[in-house]
């Protein structure tokens, strides 16, 4: 079709062509990247440009389709940014303004009044751009994830829409929009500057996506070597003033912060007292005036003036067991005295509840006394780390103290029980469309089971089974390694079954020397795509009761114990659920339960005990099992923790 | 003082084949995984005979002779363990799919020449002796295992006839819980 | 396990730290060869924090301590305590190794000629 050829030629759409293609070629790259989270809306939007330029090829309102585009751009830049903002939505006065624009804009044509096409459209259009940009200033720095890639690369989105519409803006009042050298320069420019734009949007994304990785692999190595100096530390001199000492440097060397304290709930009063200082502290709070401002009697009121439940920040943060992150103390009114004054300057703030189930008994604190230096959304998660293995290991501390002045040879025993006991879930969640029910039983003085169950995020739970080789303290500790990596990296987005078994493994083997192996069995299971996603080192093979057949299959991965080689890769495997199926984890210790003749129970057994009573709910089929277990076992010793975790789809 | 010599001893009848009330597992022949499958076999050990960790670095002998030599580190091929303790007994079987532990006679006579530069206070003849060597020895290979075994494991090193499945058990010296005055 | 070495006028010293078992002992062995080919002639062991050995670590043992011995040179194994001592023990190997009690007590017989 030469006379298409040359039309397109003198109306320098090749340009455009050639724009477009670049915007084609982009996105082709882009599709290798199945992890950019705003991929979708990317591709949204370079169809809209596409089918643009396509319309402005054949029809010849060259007015009425930039404006469409426009709008239509717009309206994808706009969900782009909700993916990544707090509030995700649209705002309401996009449609408000909008839709009657576009109505009008399309009539227009048809109607005849080139004069508002020409005019307002654009206007309203670039008004709306503006209002754009400026959200892209409201993002609150610090409570969503993407808000830092916004922030990264608002600049250049700003440049970008600059660039575009002030090149419109002089060109088109100067030549018209039909002029051929405007359309030359302007048509392809936008596809051009739209594909710039996303291309940063793209590499910030992904720079954050690995900044995350390297975050995720500091923050497991210097964990770990907080949990292996904690380990020893426990096992060599149990003086649980050292330990808290230890923790709070830790806590301090990984943010790179000024000072850090931890301050515990007094036994009998409702105060809280400081029990650890590092380096430069000053009382996060209102000091009051008969205090000297110099540094020696600031020091000495804060290490001994108890702090009350309901005053300052720290007894806020102890009272309502939850987090505080102050990025910035001169934007927030509880640290004003802070914020001003250069003898008490505290630039930045974290701090944070230590629990133990759900009683708060201490507060561990950092803080930032650099302008310049303000704590990001990083050091929050790494204090909420160590906070979590801190919690658990000076509470096994505690117990392990009280114990010590009790019995010798049965205290390992115990304390590993207790250490273990500390670890379950101490209720199983209560979530729709599914029922739940868990049973553990330590055999004397072994503790080396654990199992969990974690919502991840809405309508997605995490389960896990985990039988530690090894029994005893050694073994309880490789536990909490375990379970708080798990938690640490169980609600990470892109984190797999399989990828949660290869950040674990990593992080336990090589180093610790006793007790370090483990299997350990994983599932994710989607409430809506009843879709379940199974991964398992060494540990037995899931095994899922099906209600339509009442047929019983089991899923299997192949892979070695966690804890043997730090680069081991774990698979998975996946299955859909139906309504009425049940799908249990289990270890070692039910299969060979024992009994007085020394035959074991047997996967058979347990099978039929499930299709018997298959119709009950868990916590019923639980029992049964139990009963038949220990019918079966009758007086012979346990010689084995047994531990199951039943899960039935409801319906 | 002499003592006795001890040796290898090749008798399936031996009172240590016998498996009742024993508990089992068998394993792959992953050379990676030694240490690990010779955790989960004496995690069943009561404290009191684990004398720190001597009793599971024992039984990783064992456990590495069968999977390396017996099986060839090829994990398509399983050992089998039988294994049982108690305060006063330790009792383990293991049974591998190879061709057998080929010089066990040679080994025996190595052993009493060891024996003999020992009690002769001859750390230079004892040198000869102190790693014992065939063509599947490799670098990593002590060679020195089964003379710790056959001291450790007093109730006896016992072989199958085919030599491919070894017996030992040990019986621990009671302690006496203190004397009582009158 | 890891290796550290330390210097003591001319004794080398090498602290061994963890497990010695068939999966790292090789690593001692090398660490001793590479000192012999950079001319090391005393050799202090360090075994105060080895709290476990097999067969193939007593193997790395025998192999460094025939090894020093054909070249004439100086070894001394020191701080062997625990199922260490017991294995060695049981493998009647306690006379055969060069032995002290402590680092000092091995530095002092290294230097006595």
């Amino acid at each position: 079709m030469p006379d298409f050829i040359l039309y397109v030629i003198n109306n320098s759409l090749w340009a455009k062509g050639l724009a477009a293609l670049v915007l084609l070629v982009y996105l082709q790259r882009l599709a290798t990247k199945p992890d950019v989270p705003v991929l979708s809306q990317f591709r949204s939007m370079a169809f809209v440009l596409l089918l643009t330029d396509l319309a402005l090829l054949f029809l010849p309102t060259y007015s009425v389709f930039p404006i469409l585009q426009g709008f239509g751009l717009l309206f994808f830049y706009h969900r782009v940014l909700a993916v990544y903002s707090a509030d995700g939505k649209l705002p309401a006065w996009f449609w408000v303004l909008s839709v009657p624009v576009l109505v009008v804009t399309v009539l227009t044509p048809i109607l005849g009044w080139p004069w508002f096409v020409g005019f307002l459209g654009p206007v309203v259009l670039l008004g709306m751009w503006f209002a754009f940009s400026q959200k892209l200033y409201a993002i609150s720095e610090f409570n969503t994830e993407g808000a830092g890639v916004i922030q990264a690369s608002r600049r250049n989105l700003i440049q970008g829409m600059i660039l575009l519409h002030g090149t419109a803006l002089i060109l088109v009042p100067w030549g018209g929009y039909l002029n051929p050298f405007v359309q030359m320069v302007l048509f392809p420019l936008v596809d051009l500057v739209h594909t710039w734009t996303l291309s940063f949007w793209e590499r910030f994304a992904d720079a954050q996506k690995n900044r995350h990785l390297t975050t995720l692999e500091k923050n497991l190595g210097s964990l770990f070597e907080f949990m292996v100096a904690i380990g020893n530390a426990i096992s060599e001199k149990l003086e649980m003033d050292k330990v808290m000492d230890f923790v709070v440097k830790s806590a301090v060397k990984a943010t790179n912060a000024d000072g850090g304290a931890i301050f515990l709930l007094d036994e009998f009063e409702d105060v809280l007292r400081v029990k650890a200082v590092e380096g430069d502290f000053p009382p996060p709070y209102q000091v009051p005036p008969k205090v000297k401002l110099k540094i020696a009697s600031l020091t000495e009121y804060f290490q001994s003036t108890p702090i009350p439940l309901d005053k300052t920040i720290v007894g806020e943060c102890a009272m309502t067991r939850k987090s505080i992150f102050i990025h910035d103390t001169r934007d927030d009114a509880r640290m004003s005295q802070n914020a001003q004054l250069d003898q008490i300057y505290i630039a930045s703030i974290i701090l944070t509840p230590l629990l133990q189930g759900n009683k708060v008994f201490g507060v561990l604190a950092v803080v930032s006394r650099r302008g310049n230096y303000l704590f990001n959304a990083d050091h929050y998660s790494q204090i909420q780390t160590f906070a979590d293995y801190t919690s658990l290991t000076i509470n096994s501390l505690f117990t392990y103290l009280e114990l010590l002045e009790k019995q010798e040879m049965e205290r390992e025993v115990g304390i590993a029980a207790e250490i273990q006991g500390q670890l379950l879930p101490s209720k199983l969640p209560q979530v729709s469309s599914i029922s739940l029910a868990a049973y553990s039983l330590p055999a004397k003085g072994v503790s080396g089971d654990y199992y969990d169950v974690i919502n991840i995020r809405r309508g997605q739970i995490l389960l896990a089974v985990c039988d530690v080789a090894g029994k005893g303290i050694p073994a309880s500790l490789v536990m909490v390694m375990i379970r708080t990596i798990i938690h640490l990296v169980a609600h990470q987005p892109g984190m797999t079954v399989g990828r949660i078994l290869d950040v674990v493994n990593w992080g336990i083997a090589g180093k610790v020397s006793l007790d370090r192996f483990a299997t350990l069995a994983l599932l994710s299971y989607d409430f809506a795509s009843k879709r379940l996603e199974y991964s398992n080192a060494a540990h037995h093979p899931l095994l899922i009761f099906r209600a339509a057949d009442k047929s019983f299959e089991t899923l299997d991965t192949e892979g070695i114990p966690i804890g043997l080689e730090k680069k081991t890769k774990y698979n998975q495997i996946n299955t859909v659920l139906q309504p009425a199926d049940i799908v249990v984890l289990y270890t070692d210790g039910i299969i060979e339960a024992m009994n007085d003749q020394g035959s074991q129970y047997t996967l058979e057994a347990l099978q039929k005990v499930i299709l018997a009573h298959h119709e009950f709910p868990p916590e019923k089929l639980k029992r049964a099992i139990i009963e038949d277990m220990n019918g079966f076992v009758g007086k012979a010793k346990q010689h084995d923790d047994q531990t199951f975790l039943l899960m039935k789809v409801d319906g | 003082m002499s003592q006795d010599i001890k040796e290898l001893v090749i008798n399936e009848n031996h009172p240590l084949f016998d498996r009742t009330g024993m508990f089992y597992k068998e394993f792959p022949s992953d050379f990676r995984q030694i240490r690990y499958f010779t955790l989960l076999i004496v995690q069943k050990a009561p404290p009191e005979i684990k004398e720190i960790n001597l009793l599971e670095q024992q039984i990783s002998e064992i456990i590495k002779n069968a999977v390396k030599h017996g099986n060839l580190n090829n994990p398509e091929k399983k050992i089998r363990v039988w294994y049982s303790f108690s305060t006063a007994h330790a009792h383990l079987l293991v049974e591998d799919e190879g061709e057998g532990f080929q010089g066990i006679e040679e080994w025996n006579s190595f052993n009493r020449k060891r024996q003999e530069a020992f009690q002769a206070q001859d750390f230079e003849d004892l040198g000869n002796y102190v790693s014992y060597r065939t063509t599947r020895s490799d670098e990593h290979d002590g060679g020195n295992a089964m003379f710790a075994a056959v001291e450790y494991w007093n109730d006896g090193v016992v072989f199958n006839n085919k030599h491919n499945a070894v017996a030992v058990g040990k019986t621990f010296p009671q302690r006496r819980l203190g004397l009582e005055i009158s | 396990m890891d290796l550290k070495i330390r210097k003591h006028a001319e004794t080398y010293i090498i602290d061994v730290n963890g497990e010695m078992d068939l999966y790292n002992s090789y690593k001692l062995k090398e660490l001793v060869m590479k000192m012999l080919e950079k001319k090391v002639e005393q050799f202090v062991i360090n075994m105060e924090n080895v709290d476990y050995i097999d067969s193939s670590g007593i193997g790395a043992l025998i192999y460094i301590c025939s090894t020093i011995k054909k070249m004439n040179l100086k070894l001394i194994i020191s701080n062997i305590h625990g199922s260490v001592k017991k294995v060695i023990e049981l493998t009647k190997l306690m006379g055969y190794f060069p032995i002290a009690g402590t680092v000092e007590e091995a530095i002092q017989k290294i230097a006595t000629p």
